[in-house]
């Protein structure tokens, strides 16, 4: 009896030992890409033997470019207007259309809904193909509209709302209508405010995704002029005359917003990642 | 008579509401019909041109026929590589599972836990373009703290190396895709009552026994669900290969996708990307539905 005591302390202290040991390294696999990234945007050089991680010469010289060269800066303010006209403008057409879906029994509502749910299984890369033929016929490339308004149509935000709203019993509406409440108040005043962390949730994906697109930007706006931030840090980085420390202070800047937005609100990215499965 | 009126009254009201709630959705729909629909039938129709500066030509299934052939081994590579890439999301799932049995174990404080999983999901809110430089320059100085220390080494960066490049860009999609699949595992894991498990230790099942005949049949459906899903996805990889290799070298690491979007935007090969992209759309729909089936079975 001692015997078997003493083994299974034994066998428990074995797995805590591995289980932290793993932990440990997962922490480390994670968290070095980004220290590393950090180290070279302030001019360490990681291609030489042994790579440097303290600068021979601290430089911030990368990061004053992306900020103040009017040619850069010109795609951070673009980033800026892509993700909120973007986000905004998705967020606006989900409500409304995910209301309808949810809450209004009209015919052919189940069509609808399929129809939408056949938009979300789509290969959304490969649709940006026929898309930029069509844009390049449009005259829209290049263009602020072509930018923005496509991306507008998002199907899975959609999905997302009418979901959302479905979770909301009806009695509180019918209460509302009894009091004789018109629709506008319904939705503005009693389902939005009761479905506001899945509305949260949503809108800061949204961010976080438009923030993030290149694909996008890079079909529909070969034009300097039209370049987002990722875009830009993208395509310099392949430039030979681009110093490495200048395109990893942009990476850098890149990934600043969404990590200050996730490490203030990872409760809802966590909650919208598990629940809704939200997912490129 | 009642009977007719009533149901003429409730006909207005749901022709009412169609009225309304097609007014609602109109802004949606017209743009998801412009810029979603009508582009995937577009690219049928386009797919059966062969495009070049002086006008197109009608080529029939010849862009089909080329593709499928296999005479455009840049295309070929790009298939396979989304195959490898499958399997490369695959195995991000087995190793997720490992660990989310590892961090469910009850040795692990469920506050570190959390803290593993917040740092791990990291890649899920940031732009491969910053996750790609970051993990080359990574890889990059790992290689020179290798030859640091044995100078005799000649080791190539593996997103440059024709042989590697493939296997590089695939198990750094594992490092993408780890976190979201182990939190997805883990809260699985958690759901499973906590009866079955303790029936089992009564019986005096070991942790391993518990997991093969207890945890591993009850959320079997789920990861069947993520597999497919993950074949999926790997259809879309773009981001990362544009990222870490830039489909090179020489093609070699290039998904379908990126093949597809620089031969339209640098080629001017109109059709035979929208080939390419109707070939992608039917297996993608194809799979889609094989995984709404799966839904649809597990809920009944």
């Amino acid at each position: 009896m001692v015997m078997n005591t003493k083994k299974s302390i034994n066998t428990a202290k074995i797995i805590e030992a591995i289980i932290y040991f793993v932990f440990i390294v997962m922490i480390l696999i994670y968290i070095y890409p980004f220290m590393r990234l950090v180290l070279t945007s302030v001019g360490a050089n990681p291609n030489t033997v042994p790579p440097q991680f303290i600068p021979s010469n601290t430089t911030f010289e990368g990061y004053e470019l992306f900020i103040f060269n009017p040619s850069m800066s010109l795609w951070l303010i673009n980033s800026l207007i892509f993700t909120f006209g973007v986000t905004l403008g998705s967020t606006a057409l989900a409500i409304f259309a995910g209301y309808a879906l949810s809450r209004l029994n009209f015919p052919g509502r189940s069509f609808f809904f399929w129809f939408i749910i056949f938009g979300m299984m789509m290969p959304g890369i490969m649709l940006y193909v026929p898309l930029f033929i069509l844009l390049i016929k449009m005259r829209l490339i290049n263009t602020y509209i072509g930018l923005l308004v496509p991306p507008m149509a998002s199907a899975y935000n959609v999905f997302l709302m009418k979901q959302a709203f479905d979770a909301v019993p009806k009695d509180f509406e019918e209460a509302a209508i009894i009091d004789g409440a018109s629709t506008a108040t319904i939705v503005f005043k009693i389902l939005l405010p009761l479905i506001r962390p899945t509305l949260i949730t949503m809108i800061l994906f949204n961010i976080v995704w438009n923030w993030n697109n290149f694909a996008w930007p890079w079909f529909v706006a070969p034009d300097r002029k039209f370049w987002t931030l990722p875009l830009g840090v993208y395509l310099t980085s392949w430039s030979y005359t681009v110093k490495f420390w200048q395109y990893a202070s942009g990476a850098v800047l890149l990934l600043i917003p969404p990590l200050t937005l996730y490490t203030i609100a990872n409760i809802y990215f966590i909650r919208g990642l598990r629940i809704a499965g939200l997912k490129r | 008579m009642s009977i007719v009126m009533r149901l003429m009254t409730f006909m207005n009201v749901r022709i009412r509401n169609l009225l309304i709630a097609l007014l609602l959705m109109l802004p949606f729909l017209v743009l998801y019909v412009i810029f979603t629909i009508v582009p995937a039938i577009y690219a049928f129709y386009y797919s059966l041109y062969r495009t070049s500066p002086t006008g197109d030509k009608y080529v029939g299934l010849g862009n089909y026929v080329y593709y499928l052939s296999g005479q455009d081994s840049r295309f070929v590579y790009g298939m396979t590589n989304v195959l490898i890439y499958g399997l490369f999301n695959a195995l991000s799932i087995l190793i997720s599972l490992l660990i989310a049995w590892i961090f469910s174990s009850p040795y692990m404080k469920s506050k570190f836990s959390n803290l593993v999983l917040i740092i791990m999901l990291l890649p899920m809110v940031i732009s491969w373009v910053a996750l790609g430089m970051a993990l080359n320059q990574s890889t990059s100085s790992i290689i020179g703290i290798i030859r640091y220390f044995n100078n005799n080494i000649e080791i190539q960066h593996p997103a440059a190396s024709l042989s590697f490049a493939v296997y590089y860009v695939g198990l750094m999609l594992v490092w993408g895709s780890l976190g979201y699949n182990t939190m997805l595992l883990i809260s699985t894991i958690k759901s499973i009552p906590q009866d079955y498990i303790d029936a089992a230790k009564v019986d005096g099942a070991s942790e391993w026994q518990i997991f093969r005949h207890v945890t591993l049949p009850l959320i079997k459906n789920i990861l069947i669900f993520i597999l497919v899903n993950a074949a999926i996805v790997a259809f879309n990889i773009f981001d990362p290969v544009a990222t870490l290799t830039g489909g090179g070298p020489a093609w070699v690491s290039t998904s379908v996708a990126f093949y597809a979007a620089r031969q339209l935007m640098y080629a001017y090969n109109y059709g035979g990307a929208c080939a390419m992209g109707v070939i992608t759309i039917v297996i993608v729909l194809t799979l889609s539905l094989l995984q709404y089936r799966l839904i649809y079975k597990r809920l009944a």
